[in-house]
């Protein structure tokens, strides 16, 4: 009897080890894929991780990109040094189940390469993306990891091109074309075209778009937070992100 | 009035003036739990969104080494990672409070230090439950073992650290004790009901299913009998689980990939991280996990075969699967240790002897022992500065203090003494329980009404 039950022991811990090691692997496997996805039910969301653009682009059910989020073009002040979001480290955990992604980019290497690194602060600027039908919500925090007295976070949100675009306070609103940058610089048709509507649910400092001899091609939201909490998250900025004309009917 | 032994009042007075000290960790789940329930949101689904929010966060860690450990990222979030009865107890409360005051979620990052200010209503409100659940606990170990085992548990250092200023465990021990006592009189199905809230309110009791399991077995229950113990058991377990079987999942997953720390052997992680610049997340995410899924089941199940092989009686092979639970666990927190003090009382005033009683204080004193300087004690007072203080600095303030008042190396293998010898005092015990099982004297009570020792569920007279 002690031995079948030993014997059965043995063969359920064996199993065990092989489950939990395999699992124990993925969890901590670092992965470096070019892109990553999120698919909700009417919105993507797109993260291109070797460039920095799409931090991340918003597409609609047909792949159309509406908005992106840039890094590049995308800066963070704090106590007086600025620096864009694309030259910290970032890192991207996504919560599949429930349409949601958590990008945050570091100060570290900053702090590495800076000359003198008491001057750049150590913080984290934490982005979290919630898809739900058609609207994606995109809030920015910032996470302090010693005292900081001012940030000023300024976003810029790309589309080539927004077509008919408008503003009603701090919420735009334009036509989004289903054509690449080349394609409208070359004056294509669009076969097809989305509404989409950006609201600041936190008020900027200032807002402003900005045009070539194309058109509007992005508009910079500024926002600015004075002492956030060490080591709490505190929101810098929300954006509500509506696609077609579900959300906001009124600025149609 | 006039008829309360002082030893309960003054328990109780130690209890109420701990009310404005807490872990501030701990403070900060119960803060934000309330916080959940009085706005009828999940706290699992709070746990969700600060895992992955944490699992996003990068540098943290190696910007500020806070929490000792040179890990880059950390899987979980530890929010509230219980089963969830507490929150049917506290959801009421949380409405109470919410009627008067606004709540507003107040979260530090992972690894660092919580120190939010908690109102002291609000303090008052999570602690009435857990106080009333220590006397309750008294009033069982009274009725079971005597007057003593519950002066002796209502007085405990660590209790009294514990459940005035920690953890829920009471609220887990006293359904848990109340299990026990009624397998001890032949009502066995009530035992099932009583040993699943235990499990409803922390996973830990778990492992004194099989071990009543085994001893209804060996004292040749009869099998209608044994089955109605297993299936009301049962049924309470998925009656509590299946509403909330999602955020159940997530809790599991929680303590599976949770490394190792405190009262273990894993300690030496943190040790390794005081003399190894490397970053140690191999040992952390990888080796520690594994180890525990290892020496878990592999001691749980010597615990249950020598209960099963030396015939062993409810108590002893409950304290015992208690012991094994906390040898082979690769977590041990200072609370963990509180379900086995009742039961040692218990088991001393059946079996009294020298090396009983030893065991007894060793086994609150290591821990808190090792509370002390791990939380550390001073800690406990940061709540309680923050009902009166005009200047609230934040956690980077607190976590310089931490860092001058603990130097790393020296406080890892102060921490590392401890551990071990607590592991050393588990080791100590399994052999009192299980080898000395023979050699106990029984008091002239329980022996008074117990003449054949080979039936044990007949040695539990009730002495209240």
């Amino acid at each position: 009897m002690d031995r079948i039950l030993i014997a059965i022991g043995l063969t359920a811990l064996i199993l065990l080890s092989a489950r939990t090691l395999h699992n124990l692997s993925v969890i901590s496997a670092t992965d470096a894929p070019q892109e990553l996805r999120l698919e909700g039910s009417k919105l993507t969301a797109l993260y291109t991780l070797n460039s920095g653009m799409n931090k991340p682009a918003i597409l609609n059910a047909r792949g159309d990109a509406l908005v992106e989020f840039s890094g590049w073009d995308s800066y963070v002040t704090v106590d007086g040094v600025t620096t864009d979001l694309w030259s910290h480290a970032f890192n991207i955990e996504l919560d599949r189940a429930r349409d949601r992604a958590f990008m945050t980019w570091s100060s570290v290497p900053l702090r590495r390469d800076e000359s003198s690194p008491e001057r750049m602060r150590r913080y984290q600027i934490q982005q979290v993306l919630i898809l739900r039908g058609s609207q994606a919500n995109v809030e920015y925090y910032i996470i302090p990891n010693e005292p900081v007295h001012t940030v000023t976070l300024t976003i810029g949100v790309y589309k080539w091109y927004m077509r008919d675009l408008q503003r009603v306070g701090n919420m735009f609103s334009f036509m989004a074309p289903n054509l690449t940058r080349t394609e409208a610089e070359q004056h294509m048709q669009p076969r097809r075209k989305t509404l989409v509507t950006i609201r600041p649910l936190i008020a900027p400092e200032s807002v402003h778009s900005l045009m070539n001899q194309y058109g509007a091609y992005a508009v910079n939201f500024s926002f600015q937070v004075s002492t956030p909490r060490t080591y709490e998250r505190t929101p810098v900025a929300i954006f509500a992100i509506a696609a077609d004309d579900e959300a906001f009917p009124s600025i149609r | 009035m006039g008829r309360l032994p002082r030893w309960l009042l003054l328990g109780l007075l130690i209890r109420i003036l701990l009310i404005p000290f807490h872990h501030p960790w701990d403070l900060q789940t119960w803060y934000n739990m309330f916080v959940d329930l009085a706005h009828d949101h999940s706290p699992y689904e709070t746990l969700r969104y600060l895992t992955y929010s944490t699992r996003s966060l990068w540098g943290l860690m190696q910007l500020e080494g806070v929490k000792t450990l040179p890990v880059g990222q950390e899987l979980f979030y530890e929010y509230y990672a219980y089963p969830p009865l507490p929150l049917v107890i506290y959801y009421p409360l949380a409405k109470i409070y919410a009627r008067f005051h606004p709540l507003h979620y107040q979260f530090v990052v992972e690894g660092t230090l919580a120190a939010h200010h908690v109102p002291l209503f609000m303090l008052g409100l999570l602690k009435a439950p857990l106080i009333l659940a220590d006397v309750g606990i008294a009033a069982i170990l009274w009725r079971a073992s005597g007057e003593e085992s519950a002066r002796a548990y209502m007085l405990n250092p660590l209790i009294i650290l514990v459940s005035g200023a920690w953890t829920i465990e009471p609220l887990m021990i006293l359904p848990t004790l109340i299990a026990l006592y009624f397998a001890t009189r032949d009502r066995y199905e009530l035992s099932g009901f009583f040993l699943g809230l235990g499990v409803l309110t922390k996973w830990m009791p778990a492992v004194l299913w099989p071990a009543v399991g085994i001893w209804l077995l060996t004292t040749r229950a009869s099998w209608p009998r044994q089955l109605a113990f297993h299936s009301v058991f049962l049924a309470t377990c998925a009656a509590g689980l299946a509403p909330l079987w999602d955020g159940t999942r997530l809790v599991v997953q929680f303590h599976s990939f949770r490394p190792g720390a405190n009262l273990t052997p894993h300690i030496l992680l943190y040790v390794l991280a005081q003399f190894h610049n490397a970053d140690v997340a191999w040992y952390y995410h990888i080796l520690s996990p594994f180890v525990g899924m290892i020496t878990l089941p592999l001691l749980l199940g010597g615990a249950y075969l020598t209960q099963l092989r030396k015939g062993l009686d409810l108590l002893q092979g409950s304290c015992l699967a208690t012991v094994a639970f906390l040898l082979g666990s690769k977590v041990v927190n200072e609370p963990y240790v509180c379900i086995l003090l009742p039961m040692l009382l218990w088991e001393q005033a059946l079996r009294p002897s020298e090396t009983r009683r030893f065991l007894f204080k060793a086994a609150y004193a290591l821990p808190l022992a090792f509370a002390t300087l791990n939380v550390p004690i001073p800690f406990f007072a940061i709540p309680a500065y923050l009902q009166v203080a005009s200047w609230t600095p934040s956690a980077d303030y607190w976590v310089a203090l931490l860092r001058r008042a603990v130097p790393g190396p020296w406080h890892a293998l102060a921490l590392a003494i401890l551990a071990f010898s607590f592991v050393a005092l588990m080791l100590y015990a399994w052999h009192i329980l299980a080898v000395e099982v023979g050699n106990e004297t029984v008091r002239a009570t329980a022996r008074g009404s117990n003449p054949d020792r080979h039936r044990p569920d007949r040695a539990y007279p009730a002495l209240g």
